[in-house]
């Protein structure tokens, strides 16, 4: 139990950070920022059990820990940090299905029509803004006005396309 | 807990996941591709669930000395459900993404390719209507005279569930 609480608590107070850091200004590099916040804080935890273990202090959160258990909470604790970092991309990121549900229910009973979904779901919003991140996360380089995959982008591509290989389906996604 | 006991909950968490994930991919190919991805990695999901408990009561009277035994058992599969959401985006990204559609329309053209080249290939038009295809599928759309309506509510739950998020990380309420 001592480590599920652990971890949970460790979690939380990386989260209750987050929240307030954002709220006072997002930083540029969002993943990276969560990273290093995340390490901060197991880091911090993990110099305050040191130093508890050191003295000899009696069983609580802060230690002393076991090599196994204190495996096992940084176990749990990356694995709920994964979590949150690939939520964290849907949450920044527009999904078209998500869009054009809430364009239904905007609609309601009257229904909603082909047609009004182009301005919902534009070529600017879903391409040209995916374009420009591509690019500027090093997937995509443009030579003139075209678009071609770098080498770390043929490495992206391939390691999302495994799955689909791997089931043996050949219709494109997207 | 020693040493054998944290290597022997490890080699179950990854043989669950195992099961997890070829369970998952061996439904889709035994379907023909025909099973959804989502319904096969629901389906992966319960498979590797299975061992979990199966492995923990198996090896009960070893562990029924701890007092910790049920909040073990929490723990791996906390663990698990966690792992398996991974694999799940993992899979899903390679599947729905609108970002690995453009990068493979790119790279199976050969050649550099312009934004209207791209946008000939796959373009707004083109995710609007493979999206209201699927959501018509999978009924959460229900459409009539051309018209589109809201089904069956599951996934306008989670977009709200995104929404909410939205408002408390990023303090906006954009789909309201």
């Amino acid at each position: 139990m001592r480590i599920l609480l652990t971890s949970g608590i460790l979690m939380c107070t990386a989260l209750a950070i987050h929240l307030c850091w954002w709220r006072v200004r997002r930083p540029a590099s969002a993943i990276r920022s969560l990273a290093a916040l995340f390490t901060g804080v197991v880091a911090s935890w993990l110099a305050l059990a040191a130093g508890r273990s050191a003295m000899g202090a009696t069983a609580s959160m802060l230690g002393p820990w076991s090599v196994w258990d204190l495996l096992y909470v940084l176990f749990l604790y990356v694995s709920l940090c994964l979590v949150y970092l690939i939520t964290y991309i849907g949450i920044e990121a527009e999904s078209p299905s998500v869009l054009i549900l809430f364009a239904a229910r905007r609609a309601g009973a009257r229904g909603l029509e082909r047609a009004e979904l182009s301005d919902v779901v534009s070529d600017r919003e879903m391409i040209d803004t995916r374009l420009l991140s591509m690019q500027q996360a090093g997937i995509l380089e443009s030579v003139g006005e075209r678009y071609s995959l770098t080498a770390y982008g043929r490495a992206y591509l391939a390691f999302y396309l495994l799955p689909r290989f791997l089931m043996g389906v050949e219709r494109k996604g997207g | 807990m020693n040493g054998s006991v944290f290597i022997g909950r490890m080699a179950v968490l990854v043989a669950a996941l195992s099961i997890n994930g070829l369970a998952q991919i061996g439904l889709v190919r035994a379907t023909g591709g025909k099973m959804s991805v989502v319904k096969s990695l629901l389906s992966g999901y319960a498979c590797g669930l299975i061992v979990l408990p199966a492995w923990w009561l198996s090896s009960a009277t070893s562990q029924a000395a701890s007092s910790d035994f049920w909040a073990m058992l929490v723990v791996d599969v906390v663990i698990y459900t966690v792992a398996s959401y991974c694999w799940f985006h993992y899979v899903n990204i390679g599947d729905a993404s609108v970002r690995i559609r453009v990068l493979r329309e790119i790279a199976e053209a050969g050649r550099p390719l312009s934004r209207t080249e791209i946008l000939d290939r796959y373009s707004a038009g083109t995710i609007i209507d493979s999206r209201l295809g699927r959501l018509v599928a999978s009924e959460q759309l229900v459409e009539s005279n051309g018209k589109y309506r809201l089904g069956k509510p599951r996934m306008i739950l989670v977009a709200q569930v995104f929404d909410f998020l939205k408002f408390a990380v990023l303090g906006k309420w954009p789909l309201r």
